[in-house]
């Protein structure tokens, strides 16, 4: 038995095993291990050594040299010794080795290097840095527990990466250190001596727990992708045990705040879901009003206008547009030429949201979620009327029939034929803009613009 | 005492801004090259890295942050929606750079993935995300990761313009079929969103064709682009679905499709399913699309109108398998690379070995173990040099009935305790 005493590295490994390779020594005759060293001690002259069996010039493939040199690196005592028998097969056994995936020797290599190529990606991803100052440089310092020797194939990627600042990546066997030109290497360090503090860890915490969904919870495959033996120098893995704790908790109120919007049967007819609208609670509009007002107008309309809510007077009736606004309204319908009983009126939300002020209810905008919570109502007259126009009165029907908040100045007085909803859709002012504008030369412009939009809207449907 | 200040207001913008950007489902990184810049930080070396990975399982690789969640738009399927009263927050384009440099330095990211939601117009959007692309490559001399978002309806100088800073761009389809945008996102339509696509991919092309004559030709999304369905929140079946994607990476050689199963927001609209996501469904369309683009299949072969669905007890490969039991068994000596494509458990790279290894020795069924073929599901449909006693079984009532996993397999997805830690 030959025992090798050798700098455990590629480099001398591999002027040993060319000698051994060119005098046919077989693998089973050479301990490569130097934890025995001291049991053994190599006497050339005792051994007897084979001659060579061929004349082949121990050339291998190119590859090979790489993948022994990875191999090198895996943290198993058994590597040189694995390492010499592939060789001395493939030299005098059979030069097709290498591709006999299923051989017990060639298997286990590939699972070491694919081990060691594993462990050098998950550093490449695991190293966090700390900032830190050494004699007022900037320096980036990092502890990790690599499962292999992976200290000097693993941190060239870091070189590439942040070559424009030093750092410094400590792991227990050895550390690398980068000084803008080249990394040296230098001892180990325990995780306990390593001191880095960073305030930016506390900053990528709050991304991580902002990052998670936990709607899917999938413990295990993050466990086989980021092995907890890695999670020690990871700041945000000390999150992971209360997101799991609290994910029910989470869903369970994103489930509670869910049924905010009214639920409306399709299947019934226009008057049913004007009765069924008239208990309905989706939202908090209902508890303040007298009453919901749904739309009128002949089923049949082929043009259909909506306003944003019910007004005072509105709410008392139980018809839309009979208040002032709707009093602009009608008189821009004449102008328009427009009977004002052909056409179906409505609002995007059905209750009146007001405020107290001086004996007054006074009109208040519905919120994004009221909107939201009555758009049902709405969708389902629009399917019932099937109009050929619909004209949407201020923002909030804008918004609620194209989807989107729109710029009422810029988008109305055009026809808009691309939605769902209506072959052709026109965005224009609400009657209470005209009544809310600071001047008269305001508000007469907006009403000829609401009379001319309206008598787009008719030549339209024709 | 001032930069203190400033980390605590964007350390809250940041929570409100990555929690409205994690229903996006991709954060790959992969596809890009470049190389550090001599007076900067940052590369890409074509293979993505995950940094993390978060209790759903999910890599964490890039910055997935939005640059505001102040929307003009309703799509009811969305958090920032108009209408919604999420806790809005806007970044400014500083704010990003600020943060993707220090979290790049510290090794937490490959890089950033910016979106947004549409403030103003697509072009006024567009353009602050293309403030922070340049402003890293420009200034900063950042040569990590950059994948930008394409406000959908953004002009085409500043598509291009994007392209030129960006590894990567991508526009989302969101739903397969129009029906389903007119249900839940009024103002988008395919169209629009295929439009950009055809866009962006005619670039691509482009600035491929030119880089062939002039070596200096300005990058354009070497990472290519990328789109994403979400799919579980209307009734569109997998048969739609997965229509869409064949004819999305044959117009447009996308790179990817991602499918995000609809998760439950906050405030979502009643007609949408409050229950949790549907993860096997998610993962069938992954692998069925897997088939589309590397085992050959078309998606008439996984789906079609007698049954629309993807099953969700069987991967869809040993589904067909089982229908065509007229194919096997495959002699895995002797068969082309197509047909061993075909065989149930037998993936890419081991089609690969097979291919390698048969040359020099007859494939025995231990051979098949011996390479980490899931030998449970492909026993039944090969022929091995050494007598497989399975395959007896191929016309067998029973067989769809073995090759189902047991159905514990499937609460893998449901929460596990803490404890399990
Ligand atoms: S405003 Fe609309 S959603 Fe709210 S309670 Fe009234 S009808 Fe229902
Ligand atoms: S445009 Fe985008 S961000 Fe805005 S609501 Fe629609 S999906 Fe959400």
């Amino acid at each position: 038995m030959i025992q090798v005493d050798f700098e455990k590295n590629f480099m001398s490994w591999r002027e040993n095993a060319r000698k051994f390779l060119a005098d046919a020594i077989p693998p089973d005759q050479i301990n490569w291990s130097q934890d025995e060293l001291s049991l053994f001690t190599f006497d050339a002259s005792s051994q007897d050594v084979k001659k060579p069996v061929s004349n082949n010039d121990f050339k291998v493939p190119p590859e090979l040299i790489s993948q022994f040199k990875t191999l090198s690196y895996a943290r198993d005592e058994d590597r040189w010794n694995l390492m010499y028998k592939i060789l001395f097969r493939l030299c005098y056994e059979n030069t097709g080795l290498l591709s006999i995936s299923i051989d017990p020797d060639i298997n286990k290599a590939e699972k070491l290097q694919k081990s060691v190529r594993h462990d050098i990606h998950k550093m490449h991803a695991f190293v966090r840095f700390k900032k830190s100052f050494v004699d007022e440089n900037e320096v980036y310092v990092a502890w990790h527990k690599p499962e292999h020797l992976i200290v000097r194939p693993g941190t060239e990627f870091f070189a590439r990466r942040f070559g424009d600042k030093r750092w410094s990546i400590f792991t227990p066997d050895e550390s690398a250190h980068w000084d803008l030109k080249k990394i040296t290497y230098g001892a180990g360090m325990a995780q306990r001596d390593f001191q880095g503090v960073d305030d930016w860890d506390e900053i990528w915490k709050t991304y991580y727990k902002s990052i998670f969904n936990p709607a899917r919870i999938k413990i295990k495959m993050m466990k086989s992708e980021m092995s907890p033996k890695y999670w020690s120098s990871m700041p945000e893995t000390s999150l992971i045990r209360d997101l799991v704790r609290d994910a029910p908790k989470a869903l369970q109120k994103m489930a509670e705040n869910i049924n905010t919007s009214a639920v409306v049967d399709l299947k019934l007819s226009l008057s049913e879901l004007k009765s069924k609208s008239s208990s309905c609670q989706a939202c908090p509009l209902y508890a303040k009003a007298t009453q919901t007002v749904f739309g009128v107008g002949p089923e049949n309309a082929s043009i259909m206008i909506v306003g944003e809510q019910p007004g005072d007077q509105e709410d008392r009736t139980g018809n839309p547009f009979v208040g002032p606004a709707g009093e602009i309204l009608s008189q821009a319908l004449i102008q328009a030429g427009i009977k004002k009983e052909s056409v179906y009126i409505t609002n995007a939300v059905k209750h009146f949201k007001w405020v107290p002020h001086k004996n007054m209810r006074l009109h208040q905008k519905p919120s994004g979620p009221e909107m939201h919570a009555c758009k049902p109502w709405l969708e389902a007259e629009i399917k019932k009327i099937k109009p050929q126009v619909i004209i949407a009165l201020g923002t909030t029907a804008a918004t609620a029939i194209i989807g989107k908040l729109p710029k009422i100045k810029d988008e109305r007085g055009k026809i808009i034929s691309s939605l769902a909803c209506a072959p052709k859709v026109i965005i224009s002012w609400h009657p209470s803009a005209l009544l809310r504008a600071g001047n008269e030369t305001e508000s007469t412009e907006k009403m000829q613009q609401l009379v001319d939009d309206l008598k787009l809207a008719l030549s339209a449907e024709e | 005492m001032n930069e203190n200040r400033d980390i605590k207001t964007l350390q809250k913008k940041l929570a409100i801004l990555a929690d409205a950007a994690k229903y996006d489902a991709s954060c790959s990184s992969s596809g890009g090259k470049r190389k550090r810049d001599v007076n900067g930080m940052g590369n890409s070396e074509g293979m993505g890295i995950c940094h993390s990975y978060a209790p759903d399982g999910r890599c964490i690789s890039l910055l997935k942050i939005l640059l505001t969640n102040f929307c003009i738009y309703d799509c009811k399927f969305c958090i920032n929606r108009v209408s919604s009263d999420v806790q809005r927050a806007r970044f400014t384009p500083e704010e990003v750079i600020w943060l993707t440099l220090e979290f790049y330095r510290r090794n937490y990211i490959e890089g950033l993935f910016l979106s947004s939601g549409i403030i103003d117009s697509s072009d006024a959007t567009m353009e602050l995300l293309i403030r922070v692309a340049r402003g890293l490559r420009e200034v900063h001399k950042f040569n990590g990761y950059i994948h930008l978002k394409v406000v959908a309806g953004a002009s085409q100088e500043l598509i291009e313009e994007a392209g030129k800073w960006a590894d990567r761009i991508s526009a989302n389809i969101e739903m397969p079929v129009q029906p389903d945008l007119d249900l839940l996102a009024p103002a988008k339509t395919i169209a629009a969103a295929t439009q950009t696509m055809e866009q962006i991919s005619d670039k691509v092309i482009e600035t491929k064709d030119n880089l062939k004559s002039f070596k200096s030709t300005p990058q354009f999304a070497p990472a290519g682009q990328t789109t994403q369905m979400i799919v579980g929140a209307t009734p569109s079946a997998d048969l739609e679905i997965l229509k869409t994607s064949e004819s999305l990476y044959e117009k447009f050689s996308l790179r990817r499709v991602y499918y995000s199963a609809y998760s439950p927001i906050p405030h979502a609209d009643a007609i949408l399913p409050a229950h949790k996501p549907s993860l096997v469904r998610e993962n069938r369309l992954y692998q069925a699309d897997w088939l589309l683009r590397f085992y050959g299949f078309k998606a008439h072969e996984l789906v079609n109108a007698a049954t629309p669905n993807l099953s969700l007890d069987i991967d869809p490969k040993t589904s067909w398998a089982l229908v065509h039991r007229e194919n096997f068994p495959i002699d895995v000596n002797k068969a082309a690379r197509a047909s061993l494509l075909r065989i149930p458990g037998v993936g890419v790279k081991n089609v690969e070995r097979i291919i390698q290894l048969r040359r020099f020795h007859k494939i025995t069924l231990v051979d098949l173990q011996k390479m980490h073929i899931a030998i449970s599901r492909a026993k039944y449909f090969v022929v091995t040099a050494d007598h497989n006693p399975n395959i007896w079984m191929l016309d067998s009532e029973s067989l769809s009935q073995r090759l189902k996993p047991p159905a514990q397999q499937l609460s893998l997805f449901d929460a596990p305790a803490a404890s399990e830690l």
